[in-house]
């Protein structure tokens, strides 16, 4: 979160270096490199989002940037398209294609997924070949028409630098500010878990599709500007499966999820090989060590290096300490914190369960469990291990699909919708082993719990405009209301992972909470905490109800869970043993047994 | 349709489909043992090829001493591997292995034109029988070498892993870290020694091809694709799947390519990968692999 430092000078600085290189550089040689540099950077521009913020692998990079370098060339050759809408076309269709290669993401995930977009981007070339009466096979596409924009044409290759410069300028610039924004952060959630993602009400499937889609339409684009810039000669071996591989581990070398690192890393292996050319036929060799060494020892690529560089590290530390000093200003000169879940005033009786039941293959963890829970009252749901709560918890999410039975929200019923949904209809959760963004900052976490009560697209993440904006303050107010509330004041700005693990199970707690849930689902809350912290969370759960928050809460602390509850529901081998109040339930002959074992 | 070509089509298919499976099976034993995927496997199969030819055509020995010596310097080399590629990424995600394994398929691709050359070699066969005449059908009897020694190379394998010390320990180490760390096994050595069993695998099946096709540093790449595509369509991890999905992957590719295209050969793996991904991601055999954390 940066919203208070202004971007657009550094933004002008670069475009100032953009039309100042060519004064620095002799050659048209050179010009042609930087060129060629831009392309890259634009194809690792989209990979950054691709991977550094969503975390899916692609090893087809190279064949998109081919789809982009052929469709726009050959629109322009055989229909005489104006280069410009050529191009954009290209992009399209990259995107297109993007959306088909994003499809098994959502099945898969890690090696499947790379092998999936090796075999793609073999296809991509293969159809590139052979496919000699549109693609004119592999001599490839000579005389490309040259780029021209308001009677500007960009035939030389210092023009088109100016073009090519500014185009990456502002890419990197956008696709920095989409970080910052409710589709960066939700990408940035997938990354990290895609399951909490979910039950945070992140729709995973639409944004993995998304940035397959962006990543390929950048790699398409810098493909046509490939095309018309440059030799003006396209064929199909340029977008190799080793183009590819040099184009990820660009990116890779960049940094993790640093926009301009993808630039500075497209740009110096482009340049890098060049310069090792006296070496013949070694410096290929030179050049696949350098891969391996650099994913052995710079983990976190240029923009990890450059940041810990001790002046960048001293000026951001600054920078991270007054943005600290200005949210605790704003912090404390906000109202506390309202929430309010209930949109409308319905009668008691929120969530029914009927008959739930849960199998794995033969294992009955849940059979058959009929439950109420009534608006605005602490429900408990306490068993020996293995009775079926956790289960039960995944399934009221949305993680688990019932085998039998319903699960119904004010009478709407919910079993086999995603956790998205479910979510988005005002069940919020926090998990046993707590799953925060923990690469994410404090204020970042309790931004994304606001998913589902936000709307800013691409565009808006991308111009930040004055909605956008609006939008943005105001979830960030609401977030440190939030962060005041559960207590976690004045750690807005820390690594979510690096909070001590009590201040953790509390973040994960306003997560939740801030998306003003209708029924909040807590698995173990107190687990792990000292007394201390286990009499603040009582206070807390107290707090929550009284604003009207439902809660469901499984625990194995009975003393947190008989001052607190005012129902308690009890499993043992995923049946209902015995439901009540404390005292109720503390008299049942088959709860004590459960317990304390039953005398033979 | 003439019968003979569908027999003779057979049998290069098993033939490649034999090849497909020793590289599907280093692949499956790494990754079993150590939760990455070699990107290099195909290169561990050139890299023999070309050393077999130095040994018998420059230094002018005989094929029973190259053989072996081969396997020995391969293993020197899979131990290296394991040494530089994996062992300081195994704490890091797959995303860095993978590239680093990349890395070194490049490397040796070419590591290897610059040490033996940039022009295809011919490897001498092992026998001087030029044809098998088979009721009437003409065979290579290259592809029944081939067949014959990678089935028993494969029997071999499994009484390894099911009868030996070694062999349990390895499957141990495979099965859960913890545990067999527990039990006294040393993870790492096991680890090292399933990167030099899997690249002995990969350097018979270079073996075996050499004679086939020119020995160039391309030869391995796309065989090392397909046996991983191989293993994917058996359904992944599972050894026993890993053989049956490269063999099915190289007749049914042989086949695709008489009759549908053959310009579009290397594709057909691919596709068939990936259907079996979207529509049976569990593979022929296998367990569900979609992971859901």
């Amino acid at each position: 979160m940066n919203k208070h430092i202004r971007q657009w000078p550094y933004a002008l600085a670069a475009l100032c270096v953009v039309f100042a290189a060519p004064r620095f550089v002799e050659t048209n040689y050179w010009l042609n490199l930087l060129n060629m540099c831009c392309v890259m950077g634009i194809a690792c521009l989209g990979l950054n989002i691709l991977l550094g913020y969503t975390g899916q692998i692609n090893l087809a990079q190279a064949a998109f940037v081919g789809i982009g370098a052929y469709t726009s060339a050959l629109l322009t050759i055989n229909f005489g398209l104006p280069v410009w809408l050529g191009m954009i076309c290209g992009a399209l269709t990259g995107g297109i294609f993007g959306i088909l290669l994003g499809i098994p993401s959502l099945k898969l995930s890690g090696h499947y997924l790379a092998v999936t977009t090796i075999g793609f981007g073999f296809i991509v070339q293969l159809v590139l070949i052979n496919w000699i009466d549109l693609t004119r096979g592999s001599d490839g596409i000579t005389q490309i028409p040259v780029f021209s924009l308001f009677g500007i044409s960009f035939d030389t290759e210092e023009r088109f630098f100016y073009f090519s410069g500014t185009l990456v300028v502002l890419m990197a610039w956008g696709i920095i500010r989409l970080r910052d924004s409710r589709m960066g952060r939700a990408m940035l959630a997938v990354r990290q878990d895609e399951m909490a993602a979910s039950t945070n009400g992140i729709d995973v499937t639409r944004y993995k599709i998304i940035a397959f889609t962006l990543s390929s339409a950048c790699a398409s684009l810098a493909g046509a500007l490939f095309a018309h810039g440059g030799a003006r000669y396209i064929s199909p071996d340029t977008f190799s499966f080793e183009q590819s591989v040099l184009l990820l581990a660009m990116t890779v070398l960049g940094g993790d999820g640093s926009a301009l690192g993808a630039v500075l890393g497209a740009s110096l292996l482009t340049i890098l090989p060049e310069s090792l050319r006296f070496l013949r036929e070694s410096y290929m060799l030179i050049f696949a060590a350098a891969i391996v060494l650099i994913m052995i020892y710079m983990p976190g690529g240029i923009a990890n290096l450059v940041t810990h560089l001790p002046p960048v590290a001293q000026w951001r530390e600054r920078r991270r300490k007054a943005a600290g000093m200005e949210l605790e200003r704003e912090e404390e000169s906000l109202p506390p914190l309202e929430l309010a879940p209930s949109r409308d005033c319905r009668d008691g009786d929120m969530l029914r369960l009927v008959g739930l039941a849960m199998y794995f293959g033969g294992l009955k963890a849940v059979g058959g469990v009929d439950m109420l829970i009534r608006r605005g009252e602490i429900h408990a749901l306490i068993g020996p291990n293995g009775s079926g709560k956790t289960t039960i918890i995944n399934v009221l999410s949305g993680l688990y699909r019932p085998t039998y039975g319903s699960i119904q929200l004010y009478g709407r019923e919910l079993a086999g919708s995603p956790p998205h949904d479910i979510a988005r209809l005002g069940i919020a959760r926090t998990y046993q082993n707590i799953r925060l963004f923990s690469g994410m900052s404090v204020l970042e976490n309790v931004l994304v719990g606001q998913h589902t009560q936000s709307r800013t697209g691409i565009i808006g993440g991308v111009l930040h405009d004055p909605a956008q904006r609006k939008e943005e303050l105001s979830m960030r107010r609401k977030a440190l209301q939030m962060l005041h509330f559960a207590g976690l004041q004045h750690l807005e700005n820390e690594a979510a992972g690096s909070l001590p693990y009590g201040r953790q199970r509390l973040l994960e707690i306003a997560r939740a909470l801030i998306s003003a849930p209708e029924l909040l689902l807590l698995d173990e809350p107190a687990a792990g905490l000292n007394p201390a912290e286990t009499g603040e969370l009582r206070d807390l759960l107290n707090k929550i109800q009284a604003m009207g928050v439902t809660i469901l809460l499984v625990e194995h602390d009975m003393e947190l869970v008989m001052t607190v509850s005012d129902t308690i529901t009890v499993l043992n081998f995923g049946r209902k043993i015995a439901e009540g109040n404390e005292r109720q339930v503390r008299a049942h002959p088959e709860v004590i047994s459960a317990y304390l074992g039953q005398e033979e | 349709m003439d019968m003979t070509i569908n027999v003779q089509l057979l049998f290069s298919g098993l033939a490649m489909g034999s090849i497909y499976a020793l590289i599907a099976l280093g692949i499956v034993i790494i990754y079993r043992a150590a939760d990455v995927v070699n990107f290099a496997q195909g290169e561990l199969v050139m890299l023999p090829a070309f050393i077999a030819v130095f040994l018998l055509d420059t230094m002018g020995l005989p094929a029973v001493a190259v053989y072996p010596l081969v396997i020995i310097c391969m293993g020197l080399v899979g131990f290296i591997f394991e040494k530089v590629a994996y062992y300081p990424l195994r704490n890091r995600s797959f995303l860095p292995v993978i590239i680093s394994t990349i890395g070194v398929s490049i490397f040796l691709k070419n590591g290897a034109q610059y040490v033996f050359g940039a022009l295809p070699q011919v490897m001498p066969r092992p026998t001087d029988v030029e044809v098998l005449v088979l009721g009437g059908v003409i065979i290579d009897p290259q592809y029944i070498i081939i067949i014959v020694s990678t089935s028993l190379l494969l029997v071999a394998q499994h009484f390894f892993f099911e009868r030996t010390m070694l062999g349990k320990m390895m499957q141990a180490t495979a099965q859960d870290k913890d545990a067999a760390r527990l039990m006294g096994i040393p993870i790492a050595r096991m680890i090292a020694i399933t990167f030099i069993f899997s690249t002995i695998l990969a350097s018979v099946a270079g073996l075996l091809v050499g004679p086939l096709f020119y020995v160039t540093k391309e030869m391995g790449g796309m065989a090392g694709l397909k046996g991983f595509c191989g293993a994917i369509i058996g359904g992944f991890g599972s050894v026993t799947g890993a053989i049956l999905g490269s063999v099915f992957l190289g007749v049914i590719e042989v086949y695709l390519a008489f009759y549908v295209s053959s310009a579009y050969r290397d594709a057909f793996a691919f596709i068939i990968m990936i259907l079996v991904l979207l529509f049976r991601p569990q593979g022929i055999l296998g367990e569900r692999i979609a992971q859901k954390a």
